[in-house]
This record gives structure tokens, C-alpha cells and sequence, in this order.
């Protein structure tokens, strides 16, 4: 028999993922804010953040410097950071060191914003010729010059 | 009257001083997501067990409630114990569906009570923090419990229900990521329902409501949302409904005809369906009647008329004198406490039916409050306690009882006087029979000096003729203006400015037009006027002198630092200490009883003055024994004499009680086309007595049989001994 959908489950599903997200909550590379979405699955039970903290110079080099990401994103950020060797398994020994990590780590991070923007700015040309095939008029709108 | 000396007891202000005082909690109104409403139908016998049940649950969002699922519920051992009940509900389920919310037809969902209770109920209620709304609902609450236990700690005196059974295969006797549900009755009206903390609760849900970081935090428990719409009613009318009533009251159709209860038929489950509805839809207007309020708890908050009035004074910025002021003298407090008595209640002419005319006081406790200026205080920076010995002593030496009628003098009685009782007529707690502490107003005469509230020493003048001998006096002066005064519109309707107007005041007043508007429907008007009537009642003295008992474990005992009538403090322990609500302030509270008493005084005065008597008082009212023309009615026990001997006592005619009635229209605080008169005619009828508050008004018809006054009815009070507790209107007190 199939089961018929349980209304009082799915609130229950849909309004606790709410609880562990502020209202505006969103992924600063890929824009998601659907809670469903921004759900992880295999976190241990003590860590309940739906988007992640990512440290763009490195965690060991300086926490101060954070950025809000999806767990998508914040996977590739930290396997990009990898990638460029930016996190060495414990702290480098001077600050000059540190100051290398720092940099192959915002740089791999900074790849990856500028991937971010050139989608979105591939995505907003597409609207924009949407726009003049399908709705000429829309550059006499006011405000848009 | 024999002299008799007799042990006397005060009242006192007991401070704590083995516990902190509780934070308030945090009584906010938010949104819930959802409401849960349902309701059970149980077996007939004592034990009244679950048989099954009703559930809806709502989704409440910017467009309204949205009935989101519905179904019903039976008890775990149902199947072997009712199995023809069990098949009906089956066959009930396969035939029958629900339209819900969202346009789609569905059919009724049947679980077990276990099923019901982790997949709806504690989906619903914890997990989604979403209402759960019933009619007593703590009743429906305890059927579903598997297993009680005592209460403890805050919950001491009430019961702790288990709801989800330990998983099987674990050690465990209950569910340990799932709460209790703690239930302790506070009265007949409201009981204090909420979640306890799990053993072992999931993070999200320590994640605090309203959190802004969004973080678990390991000490927050989610105590859930338990409306009683019983309590709600009876918050918002002063009145103790049946579902019936409160659906008739508030226009919403009510419950169906269940066959006969008992055996699950086809009707029965209509019924319980039926029940469920009725409850939501009389929750959506009650809903809709609180929400008319300017004010911030939240609907299950409302316990009595006394949290509406508490949550105006809130909403106004009116802040407890004793909140502002924490550093009030506890010696006065103290001095106030044992000046305390409630309203006079006494019976003069015992077990003999006399002809009366009740005199009721309009709104008597706002009404002296208003005379006495009580909203000065209530508005002031702060309140400071003065030494007025001897302006009161020459205040008591002269006042008269033209002076009694003079509005100017009211103002001046706040405040507290040590006097030296030498048969001046007092209020005084003694045990008259030498076992139970009882209260009357009797000549007095002690050894020691008494604290008195000013009024009762003024009443003790104007019945004695002599002024009580002063030791000391001290009076409450309001000081500055406090700040962040509101105005704000009761029930949305009446404007009420702390700054400008006093709002008890305004609230008697409006009572009274919108009796005599025609532009309402009748129970629009009705429900205006018992807002304001509950809300004046409880804000202008109810909440002044709340105390809430804390009865500790047995054995257990509370320190207390003691404040009573003498100056220097004690220590005590005690096994029951009582906590003041948040607006007790005494020295105000027993200014309004005794100003009370006082014009009762004043009635009393009146009707002597013109050689009349009176056959009883209770608290805003005098029965006085007149007729038509006056004269002598017979009354064994009485002074006078009827021409062939027999005792008697003397009736005013009507024309001299109307002019005592008249004669207190010198003492109207109100706006005249509002409230005409302060001291109404109420009935005209016969009087039989026993015993203070216990008496019925009556006339006889031409059968012989009574009649009673529409507006005093004969009530129960005081009965319940002779009553069949199961049957009240069967004459065996058992059913054996």
C-alpha cells in the first residue's frame, strides 16, 4: 500500500530546517537558500550549521576572515585550497610563510569567486538577450539606462 | 453582648530568604506555525479511559488557519478490548473523507494512541512548536498518558504525564528525546500546562524560539504552547463555560448529538469530529476576541480577567510600584499586611425572613479607588511613606458623616494608622468559636497597639461617635511622574490615557454607556462590558493583593524574614510561603477594602440614624429591612416590641431607603450621564439568612411557592456538603 503524504511531517521537516537558518541565509558563491538544499546529511549529531563557515586564507593562518558558504560550495573551496597546497597539516613556522599559504589560499578562493561572477554574468547576458528577443521594449523602462 | 478576650491573628509580608526569586519568564506573544486541536472520548466508568479520539491540525500563516490534516485515534488496547468500537472506527475511516485546507479531498487518518502521540502530537506540539488548543484540556491531555507521576519542584502539587514509552530493547521506561507533559491546577478555572525537558533532547530543539544565532543552547527546554480555551473564556468574560455555552456565546455552531456515549457508533465518532471542529472554530473567535486587546502575553497566558488587567497595566507602561521601587520599606508592607481584611460580610438578622431592599454599590472596589485617587500612585515615580500622625489624629477627631460625604475627604484616607483599640468597631481576625480564624467587625479593645488601614479608623468614628486613640500615623505620597506612560484602546475600542485620565475610571464609565448604546449587536455589547467590568475589577484591587501559595513537599520547610505588625523583623519557617504577584502592593490593597468597609459604614449610618436595621451586608451590598410604609416587622431576637408583645425590628418605608440611596449621589466619582448613581436599588423581596454569605431573596407566589429575583438567584454556596457530588440536582448526597 502506498502511503499517502504525511501534511504534519513535512512541516515539521520544512520548519526545523528553518530554525537552524536565519531568514536571509544564503551561500555567498551559488546564491542557494533553499533549506532543503543547504541540509547535510553525514554531519555528526553535535553540528547542526546548514551553511558553513569557509576561512578563505586558511583556517591555521587567520580565523577572522570567513565566508558563508553552502556545504557544496565549501567542499570545493576547501579542495581547491588543498589543491594549491595552502593547507599544510599544521601551522606554518613565520609569519612569512603564513603570509604564502595566506595568499595560494585567497587565490584559489578568489578563482573561485571569479568562476561565481563569470556564471552570473553569463547568466544575467542570457536574461538580457531573453529580454531583447522576447520583450524589445524593456530598455525604454524607466530606470533601467 | 458579653466582652470576651480572645486570641487575634495578623496577616504579614513573609520575604524569602532561602530562594532566589524566579525570573519572570518570557510571555511574549509569537505566532505559532500550527494549531493542533482534539479531542477524546473515553469509557463511562470512574477511570474514564481512552477509547478514542479527534485530531485537525491548522497551518497558520499570513492567509489564515489551513486545515492541513485530520484524522482520529484510538487507544493502544482498543482492538482487544472493544473490538466491534475498533472495527466501526476501521469502517468509519474506509467510507468517510476530509476536505482540506489546500482543495484536496482526503480521507481520515486512523492511528493508535501511541501512533497519534509521536506522530501527531509531539510532531505537532514540540517538534514544530505548534498550539495545542482543547476545551479543559488537561482532562484530554491525561488520556493520553501512559503513566503520572507527582509533580516536583515548580510543578509540585501537580501531576508529570508520560506519554512515550522507552524503545523497545532499550532500559528505558520513557522516551528520552521526547518531554513530559507537566500539569498542575491552579484553580477550578486554569491549570499550568508544559513540556518538561527530555533526558536526552535533539539539538534542534534546543535551539530556543526566536533564537537569532540559531544555535542549540544546552540549558533552553521547549515548554510548549498549551491553550485551554476554558481558561481563555473565562479570561476574556469573567464566566466558566461549558464548550456549549462558549460556542453559544461567542456565535459558533456546537456540538452534535452523540447518541449515547460509550459505545463507538457511527454518530458517536460524528460527535467527537464534530467536538474538534467546534473547538477550532471557537478558538478562531476567541482568537479574534484577544487579539482585540492591545496586549503582549500570549492567549495561553491568560489565565484569569486578572492577566488581562495585568497585561493592560503593561501595555500602558504602568510598571509595579514594588518593580520600580524595590527598596519599599517591608517594615510598612508589613504594617499594611496586617491591616488586611477582605470585604465585611456579616449577617445581623439570622434564620427569620424579613422584607428587604438590597443597595448594591456600583463597581465598589474601582469606585472607592477612584474616590481615594489611587491612580496617582499607580503613575508616580515613586511612593514615599510619610509621618501624619498628627494630621490623621485631627482628620479622625473631626471627621463627621456629612464630612464622610464629601469626595475631598476620600484622597486624604491612604495610609496606615497604629491605634490603641478601645471598643472602636473594627475588622479583627479571632477565633470567635476558639478553633477557626474567622473575620468580623466588632467592638474591639487590646493591649497592644493594632495597625489600621485609615479608612476602617474613619468607618470606627462615624459608628462609634468616638476617635480612636492614635499612636502613630503614616500616610503614601506620590512623588514625580513615572516614565513611559501609553495610551492605548481597550478591546480596540475605548481610549485609555494613564497620563491623562484614571483608566479604572474610565472603564466604569464606559460600562455603563455602552449598556445603553444601540449602535452594537447584543453580544458585542456584552462582551465590551464584562472586558471592562473584569478588567476594572482585577486591575483596581485583585492584583494588588495577589499572593500565590507555594506549597512546599512535605516535611519541607521555606526561611522567611517575617514583617507583621510590630517593627523589628523575624525569622520563620514555613511549609507553605506565599509569593506576591507582580502588582501586590499592600498598602494600597488594604486602603481599598477598608474604603470599602467604610461605605458600608456609611449605609450602616444612615439606616440606624433613621432607627432602622439591616439583615445582612456582603461586601458591596446591604440588605435593609424596610416596607412599603415601614414600620415593625416581627423578628424574634429583636429590641422593639409589636403591640402584643412579640419581639421585632423596625422596617424603613421605601421612600427613606430611597433617600439614603440618594444621598451617595454626593459621592459619584463618574460622569453623571454615565453612571448615574453608585448605590443601586437591586431587589425588593424577602430575606432569610443564616450566616454571613450565606442568605436567599425571595418572594412568595400565589401557590405559596418562591420566586426569586432575576438578579440574585439562590446559589449553592456553602452547600456542597448537602449536594450529590454526582447528580447536583439528585437529593441522595450517593448514589447508594
Amino acid at each position: 500500500m502506498i502511503p499517502d503524504p504525511d501534511p504534519i511531517q513535512n512541516e515539521v521537516r520544512r520548519k526545523r530546517r528553518a530554525r537552524r537558518l536565519p531568514p536571509d541565509a544564503a551561500c555567498v558563491l551559488c546564491g542557494e537558500s533553499d533549506p532543503a538544499v543547504l541540509r547535510m546529511e553525514s554531519v555528526p549529531r553535535s553540528t547542526l550549521k546548514l551553511l558553513q563557515v569557509h576561512h578563505p586564507l586558511g583556517e591555521a593562518n587567520d580565523q577572522e576572515v570567513e565566508a558563508v558558504l553552502c556545504c557544496n560550495c565549501h567542499a570545493k573551496a576547501t579542495a581547491a585550497q588543498q589543491d594549491v597546497g595552502a593547507l599544510p597539516a599544521g601551522r606554518a613556522p613565520t609569519c612569512l610563510e603564513r603570509l604564502v599559504l595566506a595568499m595560494r589560499s585567497l587565490a584559489a578562493f578568489f578563482r573561485q569567486l571569479a568562476d561565481s561572477f563569470q556564471r552570473w554574468a553569463d547568466q544575467v547576458l542570457a536574461v538580457v538577450r531573453s529580454l531583447d528577443e522576447h520583450l524589445p521594449t524593456w530598455r525604454s523602462l524607466p530606470g533601467i539606462a | 453582648m458579653t466582652d470576651r478576650t480572645l486570641p487575634i491573628a495578623h496577616r504579614v509580608w513573609a520575604e524569602r530568604s532561602d530562594t532566589k526569586r524566579r525570573s519572570r519568564p518570557d510571555h511574549r506573544h509569537t505566532v505559532p506555525p500550527g494549531v493542533l486541536v482534539f479531542d477524546t472520548e473515553t469509557t463511562t466508568d470512574r477511570a474514564q479511559a481512552l477509547k478514542f479520539g479527534a485530531w485537525r491540525y491548522y497551518r497558520l500563516d499570513s492567509d489564515g488557519p489551513m486545515l492541513l490534516d485530520e484524522g482520529l485515534f484510538y487507544a493502544d488496547d482498543l482492538p482487544e478490548r472493544d473490538p466491534g468500537g475498533y472495527a466501526e472506527l476501521q469502517r468509519y475511516v474506509a467510507k468517510r473523507s476530509t476536505f482540506l485546507g489546500t482543495g484536496r479531498e482526503r480521507r481520515i487518518r486512523l492511528l493508535s494512541q501511541s501512533e497519534f502521540v509521536e506522530k501527531v502530537f509531539f510532531a505537532a506540539a514540540y517538534r514544530l512548536r505548534a498550539r495545542v488548543v482543547g476545551f479543559n484540556l488537561p482532562f484530554d491531555l491525561s488520556r493520553l498518558a501512559i503513566r503520572a507521576s507527582e509533580g516536583r519542584d515548580a510543578n509540585r502539587g501537580g501531576f508529570s504525564l508520560v506519554l512515550a514509552p522507552g524503545k523497545v530493547g532499550t532500559p528505558h521506561k520513557e522516551r528520552r528525546h521526547r518531554p513530559r507533559v507537566d500539569i498542575k491546577h491552579a484553580n477550578s478555572k486554569f491549570a499550568f500546562m508544559s513540556f518538561t525537558k527530555p533526558a536526552d533532547p535533539d539539538l534542534v530543539d534546543l535551539i530556543p524560539d526566536g533564537s537569532t544565532d540559531h544555535e542549540p543552547d544546552p540549558g533552553y527546554a521547549w515548554r510548549g504552547r498549551f491553550l485551554d480555551l476554558r481558561t481563555l473564556a473565562f479570561a476574556l468574560t469573567g464566566i466558566a463555560y461549558s464548550l456549549q455555552g462558549a460556542c453559544d456565546a461567542f456565535g459558533v455552531q456546537g456540538k452534535d448529538d452523540p447518541g449515547s456515549h460509550g459505545k463507538i457508533t457511527e454518530q458517536y465518532i460524528d460527535y467527537c469530529r464534530q467536538d474538534t471542529a467546534a473547538t477550532f472554530d471557537l478558538y478562531v473567535a476567541l482568537s479574534a476576541e484577544f487579539e482585540r486587546h492591545p496586549v503582549t502575553i500570549a492567549p495561553e497566558r491568560a489565565y484569569s480577567p486578572a492577566s488581562m488587567a495585568k497585561a493592560y497595566l503593561d501595555a500602558m507602561g504602568l510598571r509595579p510600584i514594588l518593580d520600580r521601587q524595590s527598596d519599599f520599606s517591608p517594615e510598612v508592607l508589613g504594617y499594611a499586611m496586617s491591616t488586611f481584611f477582605g470585604g465585611r460580610a456579616e449577617c445581623r438578622i439570622r434564620r427569620v425572613p424579613v422584607p428587604v431592599k438590597l443597595l448594591d454599590f456600583t463597581s465598589m472596589y474601582p469606585t472607592v479607588g477612584t474616590l481615594m485617587d489611587l491612580h496617582r500612585f499607580r503613575i508616580a515615580a515613586r511612593v514615599e511613606v510619610v509621618d501624619a500622625t498628627s494630621e490623621v489624629q485631627e482628620l479622625l477627631e473631626r471627621v463627621t458623616l456629612e464630612d464622610a460625604f464629601d469626595q475631598d475627604l476620600w484622597p486624604q484616607l491612604v495610609g496606615l494608622v497604629l491605634i490603641k483599640p478601645d471598643g472602636d468597631i473594627l475588622p479583627v481576625r479571632a477565633a470567635y468559636d476558639g478553633q477557626t480564624w474567622g473575620i468580623g467587625v466588632n467592638p474591639l479593645t487590646s493591649s497592644e497597639p493594632l495597625w489600621y488601614s485609615i479608612p476602617d479608623c474613619v468607618a470606627s468614628k462615624l459608628l462609634t461617635g468616638r476617635p480612636p486613640r492614635v499612636v502613630r500615623a503614616l500616610r503614601l505620597v506620590p512623588v514625580g511622574r513615572a516614565r513611559g506612560l501609553r495610551a492605548v484602546k481597550l478591546r480596540g475600542v475605548v481610549p485609555l490615557d494613564p497620563a491623562a485620565d484614571d483608566p479604572f475610571r474610565t472603564m466604569v464609565e464606559e460600562r455603563q454607556r455602552i449598556r445603553r448604546r444601540t449602535d452594537l449587536p447584543e453580544g458585542e455589547k456584552q462582551r465590551l462590558a464584562r472586558a471592562l467590568k473584569n478588567v476594572a475589577n482585577a486591575g483596581s484591587f485583585g492584583i494588588l493583593a495577589e499572593f500565590n501559595r507555594d506549597e512546599l513537599p512535605k516535611g519541607k520547610q521555606a526561611r522567611v524574614l517575617v514583617h507583621g505588625r510590630c517593627e523589628a523583623p523575624f525569622e520563620d519557617r514555613v511549609g507553605g510561603p506565599e509569593d506576591p504577584g507582580r502588582y501586590c502592593f499592600p498598602p494600597l490593597a488594604t486602603c481599598v477594602t477598608g474604603a470599602a468597609r467604610l461605605m458600608l459604614a456609611l449605609v450602616e449610618r444612615c439606616v440606624t440614624d433613621l432607627g432602622g436595621s439591616w439583615a445582612f451586608c456582603d461586601t458591596d451590598s446591604m440588605a435593609i429591612v424596610c416596607s412599603a410604609r415601614g414600620g415593625l416587622v416581627a423578628c424574634p431576637g429583636s429590641p422593639e416590641r409589636l403591640p402584643d408583645g412579640s419581639e421585632a425590628v423596625r422596617a424603613l418605608s421605601f421612600g427613606k431607603v430611597e433617600s439614603i440611596r440618594r444621598r451617595f449621589a454626593a459621592l459619584n466619582p463618574y460622569d453623571e450621564e454615565a453612571v448615574p448613581s453608585i448605590l443601586k436599588d437591586e431587589a425588593t423581596a424577602t430575606c432569610f439568612a443564616i450566616s454571613a454569605k450565606r442568605y436567599v431573596l425571595y418572594d412568595l407566589d400565589e401557590a405559596g411557592e418562591p420566586v426569586f429575583p432575576k438578579k440574585h438567584p439562590p446559589s449553592e454556596h456553602g452547600l456542597g456538603q448537602l449536594l450529590n457530588p454526582v447528580d447536583p440536582d439528585e437529593a441522595r448526597r450517593s448514589r447508594r
